[in-house]
């Protein structure tokens, strides 16, 4: 068997056929789902971390199938791309124990894990892609399998939240479509290259290859929730739990993200796109992005929906990281899609810990919650101090390169933009940490459940203490050997020229 | 005592109350609170210079013990050993409220002795912000808090968070110029650079807010009037005095000179000196609080620090040959004040309740009547006999010998309750200044 062409389409598989048969399950076999969901989870982080070994000593892992005349399905595992692949493995797992508690009792699990693991599988093919072309096609299998997700409830605002999230989403894919076309045209190739293979064109095509920028950047953006094109985020939030830390931790919007990372990175090539002069416009409406997502954060009751707005902010950081032109900055853009994607789904796997076992939904209702779940609030308060980027957090860490990537870019004027949002996260997650902490507890809840021994269901409680610990130590052991932090500067070392 | 004992020892400085942090563990152990301060009192008692350097933790933090960190941890240690008397005390009816105080109690004493002990700015800053946020939380943590203490808190957390962000952009100036964030070499990096000037001033802007030194003391002063004992001897002994040290280690003193920068920080130091000498002259004379006062002393003593340090920037051989005596007025700051304010709280209480009974004192002697007589003789001079707008004026006087009568009253009340301590505060004060001798000598 030979394992560098079989592994990376093991990887995808491992889910996909997992998906597959549980579509077919009948509902009431519940403890066979919850079987192929988990060995699933488990097999694909046993490949993905042999694959890692692989690609950390050396080892080549790539899958080519025809796909078009002149045109191949690649799947290939360079250093970025098993950021992202680490990332959506192990934090599937996470999200599927925890979806199993959370979903106990509902109807369309079958359904509903089903396109769970299409959406991951989704997510693992757009980070292991390793051309424009197999990127989008599970980009836009991506967008089509959290549909069904987004609306699961079958409520009119599920339904309505799913058309907006189509709308958006479909039309990014198509700008995505036309700029991939317009290059494969000028080009004649569509891979990742390091570096990119962009900057030996003649210069006479350099006012298209902008006018590409903006469609790729523009298509990328919508799921990565840059503004103005993060309308569909913050209402997505009627999708139960699971598939909000889902859309916000490591599918959609990382999708988007990784995809700027690609676009710029591997297509254009940072310097070659710095020479076009469309990186420091870019690195503005990210600024813009994060400031006015911040302020928005802090006016919403509905605690989904701030933390919606607070993944819109925070998002925008990776694309603020690679567009400030860098390697410091692009180590902080980069760590960040693995920093985010675990303090966001602690949040989201906390909010959702609120809702199922008290009925909290909005932060008025949090008063004091502190003391009647104590081990969730407790998670949720290391991701708030996280996202806020306080010491020793994963967060910091970020904001420490992301900082310093600035100074070293001669780009002053991005502190000014991490300080602002830094208060502001500060202004927008310390009043929830307030009330849940030391606000006055009336004892009575919206809608109160027992479920099971602990303050909720294991299944649940679990998955965000784990998220919790996991951002203390991305942060305490950033400097150790695998560790995010440590890969991305392998990344960042193959991304500039010495 | 071989190396891997003093390293355990020194991670068990901030390592143990770091751990006894926990709910499932403080909660199973008895005096858990004199339990996670005892490893600060070994180290601030072993006379040795030692240093850990813990790569593997963050960007590489390092913890060290040297003659000024022994002073300050031994000092700092007893002020822990005070709150933690005065906290066993606070507890509420509910199981959770108390597990969440000492958790935070614990989290802060951790913070306070891992900046204590830091070597590098890095480490100093991620225990500073620990302490901070746990000091927060003290301050809010509680059954029946008043709606002021809530939003004296609120104004401390905001001026912490300032104080961060600045203090994080000095981080990122620093970790610019110079890939080695241990103080020493901070120090040289940001002197040979051109963000010297920035530096200092952001360095000087964030602790200030965070010590509440003149002008920005107005977070301390809201945050001290509606304080309990414990935590106006926590604020003054841990958040000001981490604040004031942090300046120290932080600011390349005595390896560069910024004489504008020095001399604008004298300035500063000696507006600030005259007004908090003000401030408590009208203090004493309006509402005569003594814990006010001794914020005020507390300003003052900031002001002088400050102009040690404007000195410091403005020649650096005058800092090299001083440096030490500023550590020890640190630390005796810290003791002088926690002491002062206990015992004035406690005063302060008696005196409520004695001026609330007793109306007149006749004890005083003909001589201490006489300002009080005189100017009632004016006052009525005035009222009867003189043009109006003189007689209003005549009437504030006479309003301020009243005040001065008071004065009089309250001191003579103060002495009879001081009388009622004088073993108690005799004992106290000799261990403190034994204890403190011994970390000098040390």
């Amino acid at each position: 068997m030979n394992w560098a062409f079989w592994l990376p389409l093991l990887i995808v598989l491992s889910s996909l056929l997992a998906a597959l048969v549980i579509f077919i399950l009948p509902e009431e076999k519940t403890k066979t789902r919850i079987g192929l969901n988990i060995g699933a989870a488990l097999l694909k982080i046993v490949l993905v971390a042999i694959m890692l070994w692989g690609v950390h000593s050396g080892y080549q892992f790539e899958t080519r199938l025809p796909l078009l005349p002149g045109l191949e399905l690649v799947l290939r595992a360079d250093t970025l791309a098993m950021l992202f692949v680490a990332l959506s493995a192990g934090l599937w797992l996470l999200t599927t124990v925890y979806a199993i508690g959370y979903l106990e009792d509902s109807p369309h699990r079958s359904r509903f894990f089903g396109f769970f693991g299409l959406c991951v599988t989704a997510t693992v093919g757009v980070a292991l892609a390793g051309n424009l072309i197999t990127f989008l096609l599970f980009y836009e299998l991506l967008t089509l399998a959290t549909y069904p997700l987004i609306i699961h409830r079958g409520t009119e605002a599920a339904r309505k939240a799913g058309r907006t999230y189509l709308i958006y989403t479909l039309a990014g894919g198509a700008l995505l479509l036309i700029g991939t076309v317009w290059l494969y045209t000028l080009t004649g190739t569509l891979e990742f290259t390091a570096r990119g293979f962009l900057s030996t064109l003649d210069s006479m095509h350099h006012p298209a290859l902008i006018i590409i920028f903006v469609l790729l950047i523009t298509g990328l953006g919508v799921k990565a929730a840059l503004f103005p094109l993060h309308g569909w985020l913050p209402q997505a939030m009627v999708a139960p739990a699971p598939v909000s830390a889902l859309l916000h931790a490591v599918a959609v919007v990382k999708a988007g993200a990784f995809g700027i990372i690609r676009v710029i990175y591997d297509v254009f090539g940072i310097e070659f796109s710095a020479s076009l002069g469309v990186t420091l416009p870019l690195a503005i409406v990210a600024s813009v992005t994060i400031i006015y997502a911040s302020v928005r954060a802090l006016f919403q009751d509905d605690l989904k929906r701030r933390l919606a707005f607070s993944t819109v902010s925070q998002v925008s950081y990776i694309t603020l990281g690679v567009a400030i032109v860098g390697p410091l900055a692009t180590i902080g853009g980069i760590v960040h899609l693995v920093h985010q994607g675990v303090m966001k789904i602690t949040l989201f796997f906390c909010a959702g810990n609120l809702a199922e076992t008290l009925g909290i939904h909005k932060v008025s209702e949090m008063s004091g919650v502190g003391r009647r779940m104590p081990w969730t609030m407790a998670a949720f308060t290391i991701g708030a101090f996280g996202m806020i980027g306080a010491p020793p957090l994963a967060g910091f860490i970020s904001k420490w390169y992301l900082g310093l990537g600035a100074l070293q870019a001669g780009q002053d004027w991005v502190i000014f933009v991490l300080a602002g949002s830094t208060l502001l996260n500060a202004a927008y997650f310390l009043p929830i940490l307030y009330a849940a902490w030391f606000g006055k507890s009336t004892g009575s809840w919206p809608n109160e459940r027992n479920i099971g021994r602990y303050e909720t269901s294991l299944a649940l409680l679990i998955p965000p203490v784990i998220t919790a610990i996991l951002a203390v130590l991305l942060g305490l052991l950033a400097s150790v050997p695998f560790s995010p932090l440590e890969w991305t500067r392998l990344i960042t070392s193959l991304e500039y020229t010495p | 005592m071989n190396d891997i004992l003093w390293n355990l020892l020194l991670l068990s400085v901030p390592g143990l109350p770091l751990l006894l942090a926990f709910p499932p563990l403080h909660s199973r152990l008895p005096w858990f609170r004199y339990l996670a301060v005892t490893p600060a009192i070994i180290v601030a008692l072993m006379s040795m210079t030692y240093s850990i350097e813990l790569s593997w933790l963050l960007f590489g933090i390092g913890l060290g013990i040297d003659g000024q960190a022994q002073l300050l941890l031994g000092v700092s240690a007893l002020l822990w050993i005070a709150v933690a008397t005065l906290f066993s005390r606070k507890t509420s009816n509910s199981k959770a409220v108390n597990n969440l105080i000492s958790s935070l109690f614990m989290l802060t004493m951790a913070g306070s002795f891992g900046a204590i002990l830091a070597t590098d700015l890095v480490g100093f800053f991620v225990f500073s912000t620990l302490m901070g946020y746990g000091f927060y939380g003290l301050l809010i943590a509680g059954d029946d808090l008043h709606h002021q203490t809530r939003r004296a808190a609120r104004i401390y957390l905001v001026a912490m968070i300032i104080a961060d962000v600045m203090l994080f952009e000095v981080l990122l100036i620093t970790a610019l110029v110079t890939e080695n964030m241990s103080f020493a070499m901070a120090h040289q990096g940001i002197a040979q650079s051109d963000y010297l000037t920035l530096y200092l001033w952001l360095v000087v802007f964030g602790f200030a807010l965070k010590a509440g030194i003149w002008p920005l003391h107005f977070w301390l002063i809201a945050v001290y009037r509606h304080l309990g004992s414990a935590m106006a001897i926590l604020l003054c002994g841990v958040p000001v005095i981490i604040a004031l040290l942090g300046m120290l280690r932080w600011l390349p003193l005595g390896e560069t000179s910024s004489i504008t920068t020095g001399v604008t920080l004298q300035g500063i130091g000696l507006i600030g000196l005259l007004y908090t000498c003000f401030l408590i002259f009208f203090e004493w004379l309006k509402n005569r609080s003594f814990t006010m006062i001794t914020v005020y002393t507390m300003l003052l003593a900031s002001g002088l620090f400050i102009i040690a340090i404007g000195t410091g920037l403005t020649d650096a051989t005058t800092w090299i040959r001083y440096e030490n005596s500023v550590y020890y007025f640190i630390a005796l700051l810290s003791l002088a004040l926690a002491i002062l304010l206990a015992l004035t709280i406690r005063l302060q209480q008696h005196h409520t309740t004695t001026t609330a009974t007793q109306v007149d004192d006749n004890t005083a002697m003909w001589f201490e009547r006489w300002p009080a007589t005189a100017v009632a003789w004016a006052g009525n001079i005035g009222s009867h006999t003189l043009p109006e707008w003189r007689s209003g004026w005549l009437a504030k006087v006479n309003h301020l010998g009243l005040l001065v009568c008071v004065w009089k009253r309250s001191l003579a009340a103060n002495e009879r309750n001081l009388q009622g301590w004088t073993v108690a505060i005799t004992l106290f004060l000799t261990l403190a200044a034994i204890i403190t001798l011994l970390l000098i000598f040390h």
